[in-house]
């Protein structure tokens, strides 16, 4: 693993196709991918409001459900397997099946018009201004029950007493889960959360299955920017290129995470 | 009645309360995780034509040639074959090397060790992307691509950081003493490793088989790059192609996808302790 991530630093200063000569062009890829590629500035605010969606919206379903599951006595394995099934089914056929369901004619849209509720049948996937979210959806749908799991493990860590002290000091239920519940599933919080950014700049499977990052690029992806470069244009230097940018991007957040743990703050 | 049984009765009333909310959240949640699976479910049994008139449905008469047929022409037989071998292949690779190096890791003091845990570190969390371009030249260059075993070497690469880090963590909750007891009973280092530690590292080993199993059976990324040839699809990529190719073909669509799904689903539901601690462990302390 460490020599073709070597291989692919060397590569991004090269203007390659992969099978004839390779041309040594020094960083014009990357000035040409930071000044010129729509495409790839897109991208980057791409997998930006991904990471925002992704970091508010599966934590928040996966730890008020998980919350809700800790209160209820019977039933918990029941939920907690059936909100699990959707991490491990394949991301083809969530992407699949919601592109299809998504469909502007076939899918929900026509079972909407017959309802009379004709005006929320949107162009889920082709309107470039919803297929981004439309995609999030899907990958929302299949991730948060694993998000779910983490909490309901962290959950169990702590200790009960801590409630029962609260409850008759006459603590609401809100202060406890934000003076209590919060506080010590910090540590799965920021796990969470380092995980979701880096999974978020490096997504792949959804935009590519479900859109194929279109229209017009609207759903693109540093990933799936780089595959049709290196797949479909032949352009191996450049494709090395934005995935050493993607690198970068990535040691960026993880710096500053391990910079504030050195100045102290126990994040 | 004293102030508290009052207060009982309303702790009582409220808890009576609170949980038809909570069920009911639940309930709702629940049945959006199932609804896409439930939908493939019935649509597996209905006819295009059916289909292609109402996405969502009963089937009137169930129309179980889909599955004969999705299995055959569509080749999802030799698909599944190749995904059978793939993921086979991966758990035994992985569970092999990522047991030896994690026991190292974990038991044998060498200077080094500690650059070896970065470097994995460091493996666990750079993006696949990052090699993918390299790797793919090589692989065309080497014949590798269209390949099953050239995928399996990209599994076990990628995989074995992950395997590694849990094992490890594992290894070094266990007591060293029965190796002890075994090595002054006379085992080499290999059987102490393949006698003493594999049976008491058993759960943890069984935990990591299962995850990466459903991990390498679902595998898309990579998949989908190096295998073009039909032959050596898995069924992954397989339902993704079909997906291109026979959009009109709902029925064979949804069967393919229960195809794609049955078996990571069901490990799962089998197995789901095993799988959920392996991967709180292993992300957790990774």
């Amino acid at each position: 693993m460490g020599v073709p991530s070597i291989a692919s630093f060397v590569l991004s200063l090269f203007n390659w196709n992969g099978i004839g000569a390779a041309h040594f062009i020094g960083l014009q890829n990357f000035r040409d991918l930071f000044s010129q590629d729509p495409v790839f500035v897109g991208a980057i605010v791409h997998v930006l409001k991904w990471t925002a969606v992704f970091l508010t919206v599966p934590v928040a379903l996966g730890l008020g459900a998980a919350v809700l599951i800790t209160r209820i006595n019977r039933f918990q394995i029941f939920y907690r397997t059936i909100l699990y099934v959707p991490v491990t089914v394949a991301s083809v056929v969530v992407g699949g099946t919601w592109a299809w369901l998504m469909d502007p004619i076939a899918g929900v849209n026509s079972v909407l018009q017959a309802h009379g509720l004709g005006f929320m049948a949107l162009g889920w996937l082709t309107n470039p201004n919803i297929a981004l979210y439309s995609v999030m959806f899907a990958n929302v749908w299949a991730w948060w029950g694993f998000l779910c799991i983490l909490f309901l493990t962290g959950l169990g860590q702590i200790d009960q007493g801590l409630y029962e002290a609260a409850r008759v000091d006459g603590a609401s239920q809100w202060t406890m889960f934000r003076r209590i519940t919060v506080p010590l599933l910090r540590p799965t919080l920021v796990f969470v959360g380092l995980l979701t950014t880096l999974w978020s700049f490096t997504t792949f499977d959804y935009p590519y299955i479900m859109t194929q990052g279109g229209p017009a690029h609207a759903s693109d992806t540093l990933a799936t920017w780089m595959y049709f470069n290196l797949i479909n244009y032949s352009s191996a230097g450049y494709a090395s290129a934005i995935a050493v940018s993607t690198t970068g991007f990535l040691l960026v957040v993880i710096a500053g995470y391990v910079y504030t743990r050195l100045r102290g703050w126990d994040v | 009645m004293g102030r508290l049984d009052v207060a009982r009765l309303r702790r009582k009333k409220r808890k009576a309360l609170r949980h038809p909310i909570a069920h009911g959240i639940l309930l709702v949640l629940a049945a959006t995780a199932l609804a896409p699976i439930c939908i493939l479910l019935l649509n597996s049994l209905r006819s295009n034509e059916a289909i292609s008139g109402g996405p969502i449905g009963f089937p009137s008469s169930p129309v179980w040639s889909n599955y004969t047929s999705a299995w055959d022409t569509a080749g999802y037989s030799v698909a599944f074959r190749n995904s059978l071998i793939v993921s086979a292949s991966t758990v035994l690779g992985v569970c092999t090397f990522a047991g030896l190096a994690a026991y190292g890791l974990a038991r044998i003091r060498v200077r080094g060790s500690g650059l070896v845990l970065v470097y994995l570190l460091i493996g666990l969390t750079l993006p696949a992307q990052l090699f993918l371009t390299p790797l793919f030249i090589a692989w065309v260059h080497l014949h590798l691509n269209n390949n099953l075993f050239g995928l399996i070497f990209i599994y076990w690469g990628i995989y074995m950081p992950f395997g590694t880090l849990l094992l490890r963590s594992f290894f070094i909750s266990l007591s060293p003493e029965f190796e002890e007891a075994a090595r002054v009973d006379g085992c080499n280092e290999l059987q102490v490793f393949r006698r003493v530690v594999v049976p008491m590292a058993w759960p943890a080993l069984v935990s990591l088989a299962v995850i990466i199993a459903v991990w390498s059976w679902n595998e898309f990324f990579f998949a989908v790059t190096f295998l073009t040839n039909p032959n050596v699809q898995t069924v992954a990529v397989r339902y993704y192609r079909f997906l291109g190719i026979y959009s009109s073909n709902l029925a064979d669509i949804s069967v393919g996808g229960l195809v794609v799904c049955c078996v990571p689903v069901t490990f799962f539901i089998l197995l789901q302790r095993r799988f959920v601690q392996g991967l709180a462990a292993g992300g957790l302390k990774g």
